[in-house]
């Protein structure tokens, strides 16, 4: 009994701290995949039928399309509603903002202030509700595919906008927003606000002009879809490949090899917190960028 | 109902019916497997009798990715080369030029990573 005991918190504080592989954070699986590796023998032994219809329910939902992608990023929506949620509840009632209070707010106040007022002057306020969303959800969505301890939901937790599917979504749901409120905020109708898009110039190069704001208008959401992807499926991949050095260099030691892997082992801590700065900044960039196009929509330079 | 009997009876049932469904998928899966199978051995014709230019496959892959980090690497160092001696110049506006020099660095970083996903991730 006491060895067992024993050997609880130390299987599951070995699983409990990593995924199983590296690129397991980025790479799309059923939910509750392979849960009779993750576990610690000792949890699996005893529950072997629970694990295993727990195994299936997740095959079960991927034919649906509901994979650790997806269980994510809906995740990362319901916190970025309890997010918001946890503030406004009280915005009615004249009490103080506590700790938490005094934090949601900063950071509302940093995307009205650095982001919307330079673009939109005192018109963007009615746009900061729409900011604040893409901000804090794709930082959310990001930041969840830092911590590790998921490997219970199924070979490693996941970073959900690390797939393609997710940031076109994304970026579709952006493009889709700013055509509305530009349409709706110029107030003159569909062809007047695309007749506004077009810059003045001289009318035999207007075909060119149109061709041209065309593919802007395509190019840039889907530049925003990339840019996410890119940059969090680089980042993870490349902490997996550092820390495969760490395997490949454990032996030879003669040669440095366990220097090597050491090092590695040390770089893989210094990327994880870059991946920490660039999931913040990756949000950032999509909210700049997508106030960036919202201003361009609701008033077009000519 | 007590909780053991909830854990043990009751949701095992429910899963169990959750599992005749999860079966037919990994029938299904089964399946795509056994026909995946049936052209490995085609798959191992094609790769034995490949042709010459295809061993630069993954040479353009590498170069490719390579020289859009040559880039990135040079637009980045410019950045941080003008930043830093604004903020020498100007210690006042250190923090709108830290700003700014992270956000282009984002975005230059994103067109590099653009080239380095078609290379290869494609």
């Amino acid at each position: 009994m006491t060895p067992t005991l024993l050997s609880f918190p130390v299987s599951l504080g070995s699983t409990f701290l990593a995924a199983s592989d590296p690129l397991s954070h980025v790479v799309d699986r059923p939910l509750f995949y392979h849960l009779h590796d993750a576990l610690p023998g000792w949890f699996s032994h005893n529950f072997e039928g629970l694990v295993h219809n727990l195994e299936e329910l997740g095959l079960a939902l991927a034919k649906f399309g509901l994979t650790k992608h997806a269980f994510l990023f809906i995740v990362a929506g319901l916190l970025t509603i309890l997010f918001f949620w946890s503030y406004a509840r009280r915005a009615g009632k004249d009490k103080v903002p506590g700790r938490w209070g005094n934090f949601v707010e900063m950071v509302i106040e940093f995307l009205r202030d650095q982001l919307l007022r330079p673009f939109l002057g005192e018109a963007g306020d009615k746009f900061v509700p729409l900011i604040a969303t893409f901000f804090v959800y794709i930082a959310i969505a990001n930041l969840l595919g830092l911590i590790p301890f998921f490997d219970y939901l199924g070979h490693g937790g996941n970073t959900a906008t690390g797939s393609l599917a997710v940031t076109i979504a994304l970026a579709i749901c952006s493009f889709l927003i700013y055509h509305w409120m530009g349409i709706r905020e110029q107030g003159h109708g569909v062809w007047a606000y695309l007749k506004n898009q077009i810059p003045h110039v001289p009318a035999f190069i207007v075909p060119l002009m149109v061709v041209i704001e065309l593919a802007a208008h395509i190019i840039r959401p889907a530049a925003l879809a990339i840019r996410l992807f890119a940059n969090m499926l680089a980042g993870h991949a490349m902490i997996a490949a550092i820390l495969g050095f760490t395997v490949v260099f454990r032996e030879g030691f003669e040669l440095g090899g366990g220097f090597i892997a050491a090092l590695s082992a040390f770089a893989v801590m210094l990327l994880t917190f870059l991946e920490i700065l660039v999931a913040l900044i990756q949000a950032f960039v999509f909210s700049f960028l997508t106030t960036v196009f919202l201003s361009l929509a609701v008033h077009p330079e000519h | 109902m007590d909780l053991v009997n909830l854990v043990t009876t009751v949701l095992p049932e429910m899963l169990a019916q959750a599992a005749e469904t999860g079966a037919a998928a990994a029938g299904q899966v089964a399946d795509q497997a056994t026909q995946a199978a049936d052209q490995a051995p085609q798959a191992a014709d094609a790769v034995a009798n490949a042709g010459w230019a295809d061993a630069f496959r993954p040479i353009g892959r590498g170069l490719g990715a390579g020289l859009a980090s040559l880039g990135a690497a040079w637009g980045i160092g410019r950045i941080a080369a003008t930043s830093v001696e604004s903020i020498a110049r100007q210690p006042d506006a250190s923090g709108d030029i830290r700003g700014a020099m992270i956000l282009t660095s984002a975005f230059i970083e994103g067109v590099c990573l653009f080239a380095v996903v078609v290379a290869l991730l494609t």
